[in-house]
This record gives C-alpha cells, sequence and structure tokens, in this order.
C-alpha cells in the first residue's frame, strides 16, 4: 500500500477543506514547531483507519475532534463536513473516507450525522463503491498499521509489550500457527501421561510408587496451574501499566516542560508571598508615618541651620575685622588730627612737658613776669603779649584736645554688635547637634530605610508578578498543546506516573519470585514424570500406555524446540536485515550492531545494541536507539513486503526528536534513498519557531511546513488553526 | 483456494520442522527422507513420523483436539 493523498477537513486544529497531503513512493516531510499540528496529522489518519469502535462511538465522539473555529463560526442552522479522506494505491488505485455532517443547532448545541464511511476501488476498468471499513481491514488492517504507525520514539520498539512478538512471527516468519501445534501436543502428552498413570496404578508390580509419583504429579499440576494463572493475571496488569504509561510517556516531553514550568511557579509564588511578607513586616504604621515622618526633615535643616549659622559667624568676624580695622583707621585719623593740631599751637613744634599750664601762665600774665625764662614781661610788652597768645593758643588747644579725647572715648566706646543673637544661634545650633540630632537621625534614617526596603521590595514584587502571569500564560499554552487538557489531568498524570511505576515495579518483583518458584516445580514436574516414565510395568497395557505417553512427550518437546528453532531463524533473520540498514542509515557514527533475543520464559523478544566486539551497549543514547529500532522497522517492512508481495508506508510521529541537527539531514536523505515510503511527521529544521530553509533544500524529498496561523489566543481553541504548505517538491 | 493453498504449505513447513528435530530423529529411529510431504510422513510405517503428520494434518484440517488425540493416540497404540 502506498499512501498518495490525504485530505483533513475540520479536524481539530485543521481548519477548512484546504488541508491536502500529496505523498510519492520515498519520503515526505512534515515539519513542524510544538502545537502545530503533526500530532493531530497523525490521529487524524489513525480516525481515519479506525475501524474497531462501533458507528455509535465513533459518532459520539466526532464532536470532540471537530474544529473548535469551525464550530464557533457555525451559524445556527449550518452546517459542516469533519472529513479524513486517504487515497492509496494497493492491487490499484483505491480511497477511504470517513465523514461526520455537524450541524449547529442551537448557542451550545450541534447535531452529529451518521458516520459515512466510504471506500472507492478503481478496477482499471470501472470505478466501485465498496464500505470504508471493509477496505482498511483488507488492505491496512489493525496489525499491519502496528507496524506500520508510530507515535514517538518510545512507541518504534516493535518486539515491545506481551504479544508483539507473538503477532510479528505470525505476521512475518515463514511459519504461522506453530503455538497450535504446540499447544495441542503439550495437552496431548498431559492426556497420555494422566492414562498411562490411571494404568500403571492398577498395575500391581507399579502401582504403590505410581500412585507416589501420580499424588505428587497431580499435586504439581495444581500448583503449577495456580503459579500460571498468578502470573498471568499479574503480567496483565504489568501490562496495562506499561500500556498507561507508554500513553503517558507520549506527552513525557510535555509533561517534563510542565513540571519545570509549575516547578518555576511553585518559587515565583513562594517569592512573592515572602517578598509580600517583607513588605507587611516593615511597620509603616501610624505612629511611624504621622508622628515621625516630619523628623525625616530634621537632619538636613539641622544642618542647613548650623551652615546659616557658620555663615553668620564668619560674616559676623569679617564685619568685626572690618570694624577693628575701620576704628583703628579712624583712631589714626584722629591722632594725625591731634598731631596736626599741636604742631600748630606750637609752631610745628608741640609744647615742651614743662611747659606751664593754664593756671600757671595765668598767674605769669598776672605777675607780668615769664617765669620760664624768668625775665620781666610788662603789659604790652612782647613778651607779655606772647603769653597772653599762648594762653589763648593753650586754651583752644586744650579744648580741641578735650574735643578729641571725648571723640576718642566716643570712638573706644562704639560697638558693632550690641546684641548677642549670633552667639545665641550658635549655641541653639550646637545643642540640637550631638546626641538629640543622633536621636533624630536614627529614627530618620530608620524611616528612610524602610520606606526604602519597602520601595525596592515593591519593586521586586511587581516584576514577579510579571514573572507569574508569563508562567500561567506558558503552562496554559502548554495545555492547550497536549490536546487541552486541564492541569489537574497534567497533575494527575503525573501522579499517575510515579504511582504506577512503583506498582508496575512491585508486581513485576512478585511476578519474577512467582517464576522461580514455577521452573523449580516444572524441574519436579519433569523429574517425577521421567521417574514414571522409568517404572517397569508388569502387564502390556501398562507397558503401551507408557509407550504411548513417551511418544507425546517426545513429540511435544520436538515440537516446543521447533517453534524455538523457527523463531530464532526467523529473529535471526530480523537481526541481519536490521543491520543491513543500520549501516546504511549510520555511516558517519558508531552505531553497534542489533541483537534480538528471545526470553523463553515469557515468550517475549529484546533488542539490544551491542558493539562488533559483543560488548552489551548498556546505556545506549536516544539516538541510537531510534536508529535501531528504525532498522528494524526497515527491516519488517522487507519481510511484509515479501510475504505479501505489497509495501506499506512507514509513518513516524516525532520519532527523531533525539537527533541532533547535524544529523537530520544526513539521516533523511539516506531514508529517501532506501526506497520506502516514509512519511515523517517532526520539528527537525525547525529553529526558534523558523524553519532552516537552507537545510531543507539540501533535501532531496517532498516537505510540507505545518504551521499554526498567526494572531491566535493563547487561552482560546477556537482562535488556533494549522495551515499546510508545501515548501519543497520532490527531486 | 489461495489461502489454503498457502495455509497447506505453511503446514508442511511446521511437519518438517518438528520432523526434522534431531532429538525426535534420534529416539523414533527415522531418517530425514521419511518426511518429504505430509502424504508421505502420513502413511510413513514409522509411528512418530505418522502420529506427528496426522496432528499436522489434524490442524491443518482444523479437526477437534479430541478427534485428533483419539485418532493419534489410537495410531501409536498400534504401532508402538
Amino acid at each position: 500500500m502506498i499512501i498518495r493523498r490525504i485530505e483533513i477537513e475540520n479536524f481539530r486544529s485543521y481548519y477548512g477543506n484546504e488541508n491536502n497531503f500529496e505523498f510519492g513512493d520515498g519520503l515526505t516531510l512534515l515539519i513542524g514547531d510544538n502545537g502545530d499540528g503533526k500530532t493531530t496529522f497523525f490521529e487524524a489518519l489513525q480516525w481515519l483507519l479506525d475501524i474497531s469502535n462501533t458507528d455509535e462511538v465513533q459518532k459520539n465522539r466526532a464532536l470532540d475532534n471537530f474544529s473548535e473555529m469551525r464550530k464557533s463560526k457555525l451559524e445556527i442552522g449550518e452546517s459542516a463536513n469533519l472529513r479524513v479522506k486517504m487515497e492509496f494505491e494497493h492491487d490499484g488505485r483505491k480511497s477511504v473516507e470517513k465523514m461526520f455532517i455537524i450541524t449547529r443547532k442551537g448557542e451550545d448545541y450541534f447535531d452529529v450525522s451518521d458516520i459515512k464511511f466510504k471506500g472507492k476501488e478503481d478496477t482499471g476498468e470501472e470505478r466501485l463503491s465498496s464500505d470504508g471499513r471493509r477496505l482498511i481491514a483488507r488492505c491496512f488492517d489493525a496489525e499491519m498499521q502496528h507496524f506500520s504507525m508510530f507515535k514517538g520514539e518510545s512507541r518504534l520498539d516493535v518486539l515491545d509489550g506481551p504479544k508483539a512478538l507473538k503477532m510479528l512471527v505470525e505476521k512475518y516468519s515463514d511459519i504461522k500457527y506453530f503455538d497450535d501445534l504446540v499447544m495441542l501436543t503439550s495437552n496431548f502428552e498431559s492426556k497420555a501421561q494422566k492414562a498411562y498413570s490411571r494404568e500403571s496404578q492398577n498395575d500391581e508390580k507399579t502401582r504403590g510408587q505410581a500412585q507416589v509419583y501420580d499424588r505428587e504429579l497431580t499435586k504439581l499440576s495444581g500448583e503449577i496451574q495456580e503459579i500460571r494463572k498468578e502470573i498471568k493475571e499479574l503480567s496483565t496488569t504489568v501490562n496495562s501499566y506499561e500500556t498507561m504509561l507508554k500513553d503517558l510517556e507520549q506527552n513525557e516531553d510535555t509533561r517534563d516542560r510542565y513540571n519545570e514550568l509549575a516547578g518555576n511557579l511553585a518559587t515565583k509564588k513562594s517569592e512573592a508571598t515572602s517578598l509580600k511578607a517583607s513588605i507587611d513586616e516593615v511597620k509603616l504604621n501610624r505612629n511611624l508615618l504621622d508622628q515621625y515622618w516630619i523628623m525625616c526633615a530634621f537632619p538636613s535643616i539641622l544642618s542647613a541651620f548650623k551652615d546659616k549659622c557658620a555663615q553668620l559667624s564668619r560674616e559676623k568676624e569679617r564685619l568685626r575685622e572690618e570694624f577693628i580695622f575701620e576704628r583703628g583707621k579712624e583712631q589714626g585719623e584722629l591722632n594725625r588730627l591731634k598731631q596736626e593740631n599741636e604742631a600748630l599751637l606750637n609752631d610745628e613744634v608741640q609744647l615742651p612737658w614743662y611747659v606751664p599750664d593754664d593756671r600757671y601762665m595765668k598767674e605769669m600774665i598776672k605777675v607780668h613776669r615769664c617765669k620760664v625764662c624768668n625775665t620781666p614781661a610788662p603789659e604790652g610788652s612782647d613778651a607779655y603779649n606772647f603769653m597772653v597768645n599762648k594762653l589763648e593758643e593753650y586754651k583752644k588747644h586744650i579744648s580741641e584736645r578735650t574735643r578729641i579725647k571725648e571723640e576718642q572715648i566716643k570712638l573706644s566706646k562704639k560697638q558693632l554688635f550690641t546684641e548677642e543673637y549670633i552667639d545665641e544661634i550658635n549655641a541653639l545650633a550646637n545643642r540640637l547637634s550631638g546626641p538629640e540630632e543622633a536621636f533624630i537621625a536614627g529614627i530618620a534614617n530608620d524611616i528612610n530605610s524602610r520606606l526604602e526596603v519597602v520601595s525596592r521590595k515593591s519593586e521586586e514584587l511587581s516584576r514577579v508578578k510579571k514573572e507569574i502571569e508569563e508562567i500561567e500564560e506558558n503552562i496554559s499554552r502548554l495545555l492547550i498543546q497536549a490536546g487541552n487538557i486541564s492541569e489537574e489531568t497534567m497533575k494527575k498524570n503525573n501522579s499517575d506516573v510515579h504511582n504506577m511505576y512503583r506498582k508496575k515495579g512491585e508486581i513485576e518483583k512478585e511476578i519474577k519470585n512467582l517464576e522461580d518458584e514455577l521452573k523449580e516445580k516444572l524441574a519436579r514436574q519433569a523429574e517425577v514424570k521421567e521417574k514414571m516414565d522409568n517404572l517397569n510395568p508388569g502387564n502390556y497395557l501398562s507397558r503401551l500406555y507408557q509407550k504411548v505417553h513417551i511418544a507425546f512427550d517426545q513429540i511435544a518437546k520436538a515440537s516446543m524446540r521447533a517453534k524455538e528453532n523457527n523463531l530464532n531463524n526467523f529473529l535471526n533473520d530480523l537481526k541481519n536485515g536490521a543491520n543491513l540498514y543500520m549501516d546504511r542509515l549510520s555511516t558517519k557514527d558508531f552505531h553497534g550492531k542489533v541483537n534480538l533475543f528471545y526470553k523463553k520464559d515469557t515468550e517475549e523478544a529484546g533488542i539490544r545494541l551491542i558493539s562488533s566486539n559483543g560488548t552489551y551497549i548498556k546505556k545506549p543514547s536516544d539516538s541510537q536507539k531510534t536508529v535501531m529500532y528504525i532498522s528494524i522497522l526497515f527491516a519488517v517492512s522487507d519481510f511484509a513486503q515479501k510475504k505479501t508481495d505489497e509495501q506499506y508506508p512507514l509513518i513516524f510521529d516525532a520519532a527523531t526528536s533525539s537527533f541532533g541537527d547535524a544529523k537530520e539531514e544526513d539521516f533523511y536523505n539516506i531514508i529517501n534513498d532506501v526506497k520506502k515510503q516514509c512519511i515523517v511527521i517532526t520539528k527537525d529544521f525547525i529553529t526558534g519557531g523558523k524553519v532552516r530553509i537552507n537545510d531543507v533544500d539540501k533535501l532531496s524529498c517532498r516537505v510540507y511546513r505545518i504551521k499554526k496561523a498567526e494572531g491566535f489566543n493563547n487561552s482560546d481553541l477556537s482562535t488556533v488553526r494549522t495551515l499546510v504548505k508545501e515548501i519543497k517538491t520532490e527531486d | 483456494m489461495a489461502r489454503n493453498k498457502r495455509y497447506n504449505e505453511n503446514y508442511n513447513k511446521i511437519l518438517e520442522a518438528v520432523l526434522l528435530d534431531e532429538k525426535l530423529m534420534e529416539y523414533a529411529q527415522y531418517e530425514p527422507s521419511e518426511i518429504s510431504s505430509l502424504e508421505y510422513a502420513l502413511g510413513s510405517k514409522n509411528a512418530i513420523v505418522s502420529a506427528v503428520a496426522t496432528i499436522v494434518e489434524g490442524l491443518s484440517e482444523e479437526m477437534s483436539e479430541k478427534e485428533i488425540y483419539n485418532t493419534v493416540n489410537d495410531l501409536l497404540k498400534k504401532k508402538l
């Protein structure tokens, strides 16, 4: 079967009827980023190919898959299709189409039509309509889908699971239905053993021993049956856990991302709570704000006040110096005047100290005698006149001196600052400084630092709140991408994963113990049977039944060995085929060799990667594992082609998420050369939301870009729409 | 018809795979030449060869388990 075209109409984010994909014989890549609609494409195909659910169940679920955008745009009374169609080649051109018609009947009420599941076959001569369900069952049944369609890297291991090997062998090994033969011959051996046991107990010679063996065998058989039943039940539980875990692991990336975001959110919320508490702790109470806040200005006012005081003191000092200088100048002027005065009185010579004073002068005039030079000075004489004039001058001089003296006294009494205000202000400034200032400054500092803390913490809180909003937005976006699930569901899934792993581990341990016990019982059963077969019966019939039992036993054992040989041959062929692909897909890297092993106890097979020297590679990288699984799938695909003369497509959703950029291009070009139809849905070749177009151009395959249309609302699914664009045609 | 053909070929392969088991050959003392086809094995004088062939034929013809057992059991009783 080769898929030629897929049309998706109004299936979830694939709004409208223009979502068409064409496919060639080789590789087609569908590239898109997270949430762009990659998995929706895969699930649309699964929805089309689902023939296991009844029409009624599918009808009931149709609305869940109907495009939210289309739904929101439907007017009451208007209808739209929910439809997926696949055209393919399988013994000629064929197509299947599944469709529901959705009609809006009310604001929140939609009517879903009955399913239309149509098939069409082109025989070359005519075009026949058929039932889509039957056509899928014939051309691409569930088993074939199991080996063709892979969602995520974890689903690539086709040998994983309890029935996987059986299904693979039944489908592709040379010999089918070996299990039926093994079961039949084993039952025959049991029956023959019982018949022989019955006869040997009738035989007198062997009766005693046979009864002992028979009792033990009956007991062992019951115990073995019980243990097997228990193992089967426990294995079913483990399998259901595995299935559930696989489903949960499908969204592992999303869950990891959610956990990371939820962790960040919790941290940020706790940070916000702590910041709020810190802000609340700063007591901006009434006492502090109403009574003390005014004090905040005190230190600066006091400082300004002290500056002013100092300025005034300096000014006062300056004025005082200026005053002293001016007074000195005035004093000098007075002295000069005095000297000038004296000079004038004494012919420029001041009278010596011994010059007679006012009273003595008057006496000399009165007695008409100069007692200085002891000569007579009669009235009218020159000497007399001289003395009279001198007396007058003297008087004038005395009068002037008195005036100057008074001036001097006046000058000496003159003061610049008659009040003590500046000193008082300075004293006040000094008084306010020191302990009081320190006390008030302490209050001010306290208030300031509290206000500063509140301001800083408030800024931080606002930043954290913004970050919380961003994280919450990212979480809602993630939940929409994960299928619009609620956060509770996501949390429940998380807790389920942990619980399931724990429970699964416990049950596996229990199974292991039971298996050990079973081995012991089986060994003892074989031992007792052998002893029974080695008895030497006395009668003919007992001997005959003994021979028949031994024959059935040998046939049963040979059937089991043949089945195992067939299985080993098949696994060997598969391994060789896979290793050829491993070489091709990983030419540049170390890739090891595929080794397939078979666990007889559980009849399960496993895959291991080994080095060419036989060393088991315990922890292969995810990309090595992916290449290994894909190699096996290609080998299985070869088997399928050989068996059915038909090719089958291999469709991978996010199978290569562990590949680095460098590996992508080589890998895809090699897959394209393998000449098998592969449809790979991937986010490879996208960096930072943009397609690395240069790298895409180097590919030789057809490439589609699927992308969410711009302008969607993070929290509204009805705004999300996937756009499909072919960005590279096949070379 | 095509399905039946593939079905028979498949059971021939089963028959061959079981009868070529070395331990069974050693126990039952027969040669690989006795098992060239289902028909040939069914007619074999060797009890084990014909028993295995009868079981496989019974399977291929979708006979009941009881029916196959009784047939093979009788066969072995006669031949052993």
